[in-house]
């Protein structure tokens, strides 16, 4: 219902975000030029594999990028026609939890050990609406039973809850304060299957519900078809394919998407090796000159080596980085 | 999909069963006798202790000289020293002594140990450098020599005592809790605090510090019986508590002049801070043994 209604605007939007690292005396580029939009009540999914620079988009949104190792944080997140960026750290502070919040990707370690999941829920409430801890606790026994768990275990503690029941105390905690985005770092990869599917549905369900907007990284692109509207292949800090979920999962433009795919086993047919993209991904302290993915990429040319695409547009909301689609179209 | 049965046919789970929590740390030191008579031994000479004054027959401080070196006897069960004091009114009565020294030195280099561990680890860089080579300074003399230069540099005196020892068991506790806030401080659950925007007091106090503390609780226990000890220490050597105390070390120390002729001048007080010590030692063990989640009973 909400989502019907707010279609169309922009909640987020991203423009050339760039973070630097410094690590051991290197510059370490992570993210180089983002850019991407996401509507209210939509859903991105940002794909890659590890070390990409998924995460660190995520963290440099929210700003919790750790202190010491940021050299540089540049671009502008626009959030709500504000850039988060520039605003003081007093009115992040009003953002960060309360219209944003974050699904972190193992809920082993997300839960702090010694506190019950009752004082972890109500934390965010009680620090964000202003409610007494009275107040604060009746809202977290909601959102313990919203998620799915029975509100008598309100005060026990981490241990005693299984994994995917975990998953279910670390959203009900992102989404104790009602966000209007929610982050969801790769809030699957540390369970099994089954229980995937089902804080997948979770996940969905309260979207619907809520109408939150989501941005889902993930490695799974199986995740991604199940649960977005909008994807963005990310590589080597950079999207390298976006669209929406018909015309990139259709028609797979850039050789490393292709690659993505190609990776993944037909179900139809009997093979017996995987085959995978060959070559790791660039060290992000010595990126290649040209495109990023010219070193791994079957059809790379001289070209390739030294001309750095720019993300073109195919068809409606399809953009790809390669210099091979600007010659055809 | 919300409403799986089995999800919410949880059983409540007691209090006793939850490991790490205090009725827990409770129930497995009362299945250990050693630790119970531990712990028996040291709340008992500690309520002798105070109440001293009133059930002993002789006064801790009655000189009599006509029983100077008196032999254990029915009249006095420890015997007297060499003014003819009671020694059981005395070891009762400086039972306090070497505990509280033991106790609130412990209290002293605990939290400023913990403030300075905390600070250090979770700040790191040079706030952590400039902390840890100070402390570095600090441990590069042994804990006793240190103390005798605090106490030679305080003056006599009980307090003093309590500080010296206090300050100079700083560095153990503020190591430990750097280390364990090191490894704390990259958690994720702390990441997500920083999420929910907890603010930087919030996330020490309430997300690391808890999070630390059962090598903490381990460590005062050991430290209490380490300082008492270290205390007594001072006492013979001549610093520390002035010589008319009957502190436990401070017997030793005047004792050992008869220790040929009168050894029992010397044995009782020896033995109270070796049944003492080894009573701390052994209520630390069990709590630690508790804490500790890989031994299952």
């Amino acid at each position: 219902m909400n989502e019907e209604r707010n279609n169309g605007q922009t909640l987020l939007s991203v423009r050339d975000l760039h973070v630097h690292y410094s690590s051991g005396g290197e510059m370490v580029k992570a993210v180089n030029g983002v850019s991407f939009d996401l509507e209210q009540g939509k859903s991105l999914g940002l794909v890659g594999e590890t070390g990409a620079g998924k995460t660190t988009i995520a963290k440099a949104i929210l700003q919790i990028l750790p202190d010491h190792s940021t050299k540089l944080v540049e671009g502008e997140i626009s959030f709500k026609g504000r850039d988060i960026l520039k605003i003081s750290e007093q009115e992040m502070q009003a953002v960060r939890g309360k219209e944003i919040s974050m699904v972190f990707q193992d809920p082993m370690t997300a839960l702090n050990p010694v506190m019950t999941v009752g004082d972890q829920i109500s934390e965010g409430i009680w620090r964000h609406q202003k409610v007494s801890k009275a107040a604060a606790r009746q809202e977290a026994i909601k959102m313990l039973e919203t998620v799915g768990i029975s509100r008598d275990r309100i005060d026990e503690y981490p241990h005693q809850f299984s994994g995917g029941m975990k998953q279910r105390v670390v959203i009900a905690i992102a989404l104790a304060c009602s966000p209007e985005l929610l982050i969801a770092d790769e809030p699957t990869t540390a369970l099994d299957v089954t229980i995937q599917a089902q804080v997948l549905d979770l996940i969905k369900e309260l979207k619907k519900k809520h109408g939150t907007s989501l941005i889902l990284i993930t490695h799974d692109l199986g995740v991604v078809a199940d649960t977005c509207d909008r994807v963005a292949v990310i590589y080597a800090g950079e999207v390298v394919e976006i669209g929406s979920l018909e015309e990139v999962f259709d028609h797979p433009t850039h050789p490393y998407t292709i690659g993505l795919f190609g990776a993944i086993p037909d179900m139809y047919k009997d093979v017996n090796r995987l085959s995978p993209i060959a070559g790791l991904p660039p060290n992000p302290a010595a990126l290649p000159e040209g495109c990023y993915f010219a070193p791994r990429c079957p059809h790379a040319t001289e070209r390739c080596r030294s001309v750095h695409s720019g993300l073109e547009r195919i068809t409606g909301t399809h953009f790809v980085r390669c210099i091979k689609n600007q010659q055809e179209g | 999909m919300l409403n799986k049965k089995k999800m919410n046919g949880s059983e409540v789970i007691k209090k006793t069963e939850v490991p790490g929590s205090l009725p827990y740390v409770w129930k497995k030191i009362r299945k250990r006798p050693l630790a119970m008579a531990g712990l028996i031994f040291v709340v008992g000479l500690l309520i002798l202790s105070f109440i001293s004054p009133w059930i002993c027959a002789h006064s801790y401080k009655a000189i009599s000289m006509r029983e100077a070196f008196a032999l254990p006897s029915g009249n006095h069960p420890f015997g007297c020293d060499e003014l003819g004091r009671d020694i059981l009114s005395r070891v009762l009565y400086g039972a306090k002594y070497t505990m509280s020294v033991g106790v609130f030195s412990t209290l002293i280099s605990c939290v400023f140990g913990v403030i300075l561990g905390a600070i250090s680890g979770y700040f790191g860089g040079k706030v952590d450098n400039f902390i840890m080579r100070c402390l570095d300074i600090f441990q590069a003399f042994p804990g006793i020599l240190l103390a005798i230069a605090l106490s030679t540099a305080l003056g006599p005196g009980f307090e003093k005592v309590i500080i010296a020892m206090g300050i100079a068991f700083i560095p153990i506790f503020a190591r430990m809790m750097r280390a364990k806030i090191l490894s704390i401080r990259g958690a994720e659950y702390v990441e997500a605090a920083t999420a929910m925007n907890c603010s930087t007091f919030r996330i020490v106090v309430r997300h690391i510090i808890p999070n630390a503390l059962s090598p903490l609780i381990v460590q005062v226990a050991m430290s209490i019986a380490n300082s008492g000890l270290a205390a007594s220490s001072l006492s013979f050597l001549g610093f520390g508590v002035d010589a008319t105390t009957p502190e436990w070390g401070a017997m030793l120390s005047t004792g050992r002049a008869f220790l040929r002729t009168y050894p029992h001048l010397c044995i009782f007080p020896g033995l109270f801070i070796m049944a003492s010590v080894l009573s701390f030692n052994l209520v630390g063990d069990a709590i630690r043994d508790a804490l500790d989640p890989k031994l299952k009973d």
